[in-house]
């Protein structure tokens, strides 16, 4: 027994294809902006962009994509450093200049890349006695009493900052405040 | 909206079945070979040179004399490309390996004059594709070399048209384009197509 006569399956299946071009139609997907595919990408970077680090320092590094997902990180080179699956980086205890790389993990066509300079270390602080006996000179006032000294050995606060015009700057504690400037 | 998609073209194919079993007369099947000829820019990249094979299988319904619907599946693998590119402090090179999986159904009308001897139809469809592109990176950076690989799919929907040129009533040359997006920024994926079909 048929189940439609010939003509009436012919309606239908017109019916039926107008409705599917319809839908066809319609279904554009989601359009997003950025790189195409199928080209070299660059739509990932990372910042902070080209960083500076003492050594033994660390920096949370980020390279996020558009359409979420995570990224594969790498340092080179791999002396200069530890970087973890999040983008932790942490420096090695040797000056040197490497480049952190960060890969899409959904897409390895995308990737980015920085460079990170790790810095010497600063040098240590620096005692000077003269300076101490400089400005202790004046050590007496009118009652008798002794002012502005002190003990050999015994810490005086201090405070040292570098200026504009490049020289360094020694305000100590002793009254009055006395400021020097010594070349940098 | 692919979720609808889906549910129409099972629908549909449900329907093909059951209407099969007091139509049976007017069921065929049968498969199809050919070639591939991505037309769209960003695909064309991808798959430099830009030739694909393709195999699939089909099975038509005769509705009525001009009348054909044609729920079909086809697989094309298309060849490879390559990519340079230079960033800051790294150099990339990417080498693509692109394909497609997909079901559709056409809608194929039969021309009646006859100047064409009722062998020539026009025909229009709706597909759902699964595209596929396998990647091999190469990160060139002062100090090393990294390569990275992976392969990344995403489905999407497409419409696409054919005109069929039926050589005999077993074979049948066919034509034709189809229109579909891919990738993560959803960009224009198009190709034509010249294949031969077989029905059994």
């Amino acid at each position: 027994m048929a189940i439609f006569s010939r003509q009436t399956l012919g309606h239908r299946v017109n019916a039926l294809t107008l409705g599917l071009l319809l839908l066809g139609l319609a279904c554009g997907g989601d359009r997003t902006t950025g790189d195409r595919a199928g080209t070299v990408n660059w739509t990932l970077t990372i910042s902070p962009s080209a960083p500076s680090l003492a050594p033994g320092q660390s920096l949370q590094f980020q390279a996020p994509s558009p359409w979420g997902g995570g990224d594969v990180w790498s340092v080179v080179p791999a002396s200069a450093g530890t970087i973890t699956s999040t983008g932790l980086f942490t420096a090695s205890g040797t000056a040197t200049a490497c480049t952190v790389l960060a890969v899409w993990s959904q897409d390895v066509r995308y990737a980015a890349s920085t460079t990170v300079a790790i810095l010497p270390a600063p040098p240590p602080a620096v005692t000077s006695p003269e300076l101490v006996q400089t400005f202790g000179a004046d050590q007496t006032v009118p009652d008798g009493s002794i002012a502005n000294a002190a003990i050999v050995d015994e810490p005086i606060p201090a405070i040292v900052s570098a200026s504009a015009d490049g020289l360094i700057q020694v305000r100590h504690d002793f009254l009055p405040p006395t400021t020097t400037l010594l070349p940098k | 909206m692919r979720t609808g998609l889906m549910i129409a073209l099972v629908g549909l194919l449900t329907s093909l079945r059951l209407v099969a079993e007091d139509t049976r007369q007017a069921i065929d099947w049968g498969l199809q070979c050919g070639l591939a000829f991505p037309t769209s820019s960003d695909l064309k990249v991808t798959t430099r040179p830009g030739v694909g094979g393709l195999l699939g299988v089909h099975l038509d319904w005769r509705a009525t004399q001009s009348q054909v619907l044609r729920a079909r599946a086809d697989a094309i693998w298309f060849s490879s490309g390559s990519q340079d590119g230079q960033g800051p402090s790294l150099e990339q090179r990417i080498l693509t390996q692109g394909r497609n999986a997909g079901v559709a159904v056409e809608y194929l009308h039969r021309l009646s004059p006859p100047m064409f001897e009722g062998r020539w139809a026009l025909g229009a469809g709706v597909h759902l594709i699964r595209w596929t592109v396998a990647s091999k990176d190469r990160l060139s950076l002062s100090g090393g070399t990294f390569l990275p690989a992976g392969t990344t799919t995403w489905t999407r929907e497409g419409i696409g048209g054919v005109v069929v040129y039926q050589l005999r009533r077993s074979l049948e040359f066919e034509g034709g384009i189809l229109f579909s997006h891919y990738g993560y920024e959803n960009q224009a994926a198009s190709y034509a197509h010249l294949n031969l079909l077989w029905h059994y």
